[in-house]
């Protein structure tokens, strides 16, 4: 995949920012999706800014909170283009057009080739240009 | 009422400066006009204080660099120390702007006795699976157990585990305290609408008639009290299911309450089942449960820009492939 999301350069990169298994892409209009690939399939949760089809959901003030069987996962802002933890328990990312923030670290103006993940964010720390990590469904829609 | 708020809720990844998050603003508005008080113990106001300084550098760092950028490219700018510009919030401050009364609480050497007992002996609410005994979360749950007996009820606003396990269930309801694991909910209860709760709206409207067909003793004009717990699945255009439980007025003044789903095809209501109806409080036994309405009713959506929305997804995609 080659894409420039929030100033980042990504070359050849399978998946340009994986918020822990869900990849995180933005289109041409600007909009995030979020595709969970935990499973065997990969599983669209936000399309475009918005709910994919099949998602439960609850709206909130800032945006819209996702669930899975009743439980909480995280909260998207389309306004902030922002993705928070409630469950999920991975630092807080944000997709500007001058930089990518995850927790209180800010990637600018990078540029990163052939690598299986651009930006890998997980609870213990944050990798920059990794390996695609086993066992995760096929990126597509 | 006391509106006990833990450091999760009101934690912010980035610097406040003058406003905090849209939802936390709307909750102080809603709790001034009811005349609710903000509880802050002193542990979320020394997190959310610890977090915020952490913030300070970095954005001072960050206007540094913004003016060495003017600079090198001489662009005349005005020049202020960003020291003196960048500060640290004032958490009490900022709430006091909505104009709710705020207290800040501290613990009680009791309270932390108590933290500090049931954290050695590994004793409620502490989910069992969980390896920290963390006491900040123990104190909070000791002082809001204490003023909720004090005041004969408070409301707790936390997602943490600890504070939503149902190991506390008893101990909760023993004294009054009612947990909430977010400010939506918190707004539900208050009757604030949310959106959750205007799309319900939307919804209920434009079904209502069938309601009272199907023999549901509501006013005839559309009114409703309150919604809560709304969930949604999303559909190709807009929610195609959504549950909840509406409470609304008989003719008579009572109150009904039912839990509802309504299933929706394109933009079509087609069938809304209740269950658990009661009219104040008792079961409703008018008619066989649960009650299943089939319609065929249009309502309104915002713009439906699914395919918009695919097609850029999918372009995206395939042009990598």
């Amino acid at each position: 995949m080659n894409l420039k999301m929030g100033s980042q350069v990504f070359v050849n990169v399978q998946i340009p920012l994986l918020w822990g298994t869900r990849a995180v892409v933005q289109d041409e209009e600007g909009w995030l999706s979020v595709i969970d690939l935990a499973g065997d399939t990969a599983k669209l949760e936000i399309l475009g800014d918005k709910p994919a089809p099949g998602v439960a959901f609850v709206p909130t003030i800032d945006g819209h909170t996702i669930l899975s069987n009743d439980k909480q996962l995280y909260t998207y802002n389309p306004k902030e283009k922002t993705l928070t933890s409630i469950s999920l328990g991975l630092p807080e990312c944000q997709v500007k057009p001058w930089e990518i923030r995850v927790g209180s670290s800010v990637f600018s103006g990078n540029t990163i080739v052939g690598f299986g993940v651009g930006i890998a964010v997980q609870e213990s720390g944050i990798t920059m240009g990794g390996p695609l990590p086993p066992r995760l469904a096929k990126l597509i829609v | 009422m006391k509106v006990i708020i833990n450091s999760d809720i009101i934690y912010h990844s980035q610097l406040v400066i003058d406003n905090m998050s849209k939802p936390l603003q709307t909750l102080f508005r809603a709790c001034s006009e009811r005349g609710h008080r903000i509880i802050i113990p002193l542990t979320t106001l020394y997190e959310f204080n610890r977090k915020q300084s952490e913030l300070v550098p970095e954005e001072i760092s960050k206007l540094e660099s913004a003016y060495n950028l003017l600079d090198k490219f001489n662009i005349h700018h005005s020049r202020t120390e960003p020291s003196k510009v960048v500060k640290q919030p004032d958490l009490i401050g900022l709430i006091n702007q909505y104009e709710v009364k705020t207290i800040v609480e501290e613990p009680t050497f009791e309270d932390f006795k108590e933290a500090h007992k049931r954290a050695c002996l590994h004793q409620s609410p502490h989910p069992p699976s969980i390896k920290s005994d963390e006491m900040r979360d123990l104190v909070i749950w000791v002082m809001a157990l204490r003023l909720a007996s004090r005041d004969g009820g408070a409301l707790l606003v936390s997602r943490d585990k600890v504070h939503t396990h149902e190991r506390g269930d008893n101990e909760a309801n023993h004294v009054g305290l009612v947990r909430l694991r977010s400010i939506e909910e918190v707004l539900d209860l208050f009757d604030v609408e949310t959106p959750s709760g205007r799309l319900i709206k939307q919804l209920l409207e434009t079904i209502w008639v069938d309601l009272l067909d199907a023999g549901l003793p509501l006013t005839p004009m559309f009114s409703l009290m309150s919604v809560s717990g709304a969930r949604f699945i999303q559909g190709v255009h807009g929610p195609s299911l959504a549950s909840f439980t509406f409470k609304a007025k008989t003719p008579d003044g009572k109150m009904v309450q039912a839990l509802t789903r309504i299933d929706t095809v394109d933009g079509i209501i087609t069938k809304a089942t209740l269950s658990e109806i009661t009219v104040e409080g008792k079961a409703w036994q008018e008619k066989p449960l649960p009650l299943v309405i089939s319609t065929n009713r249009a309502f309104s959506l915002e713009p439906d820009d699914f395919q918009e929305r695919l097609g850029a997804l999918k372009a995206l995609l395939e042009e990598q492939s």
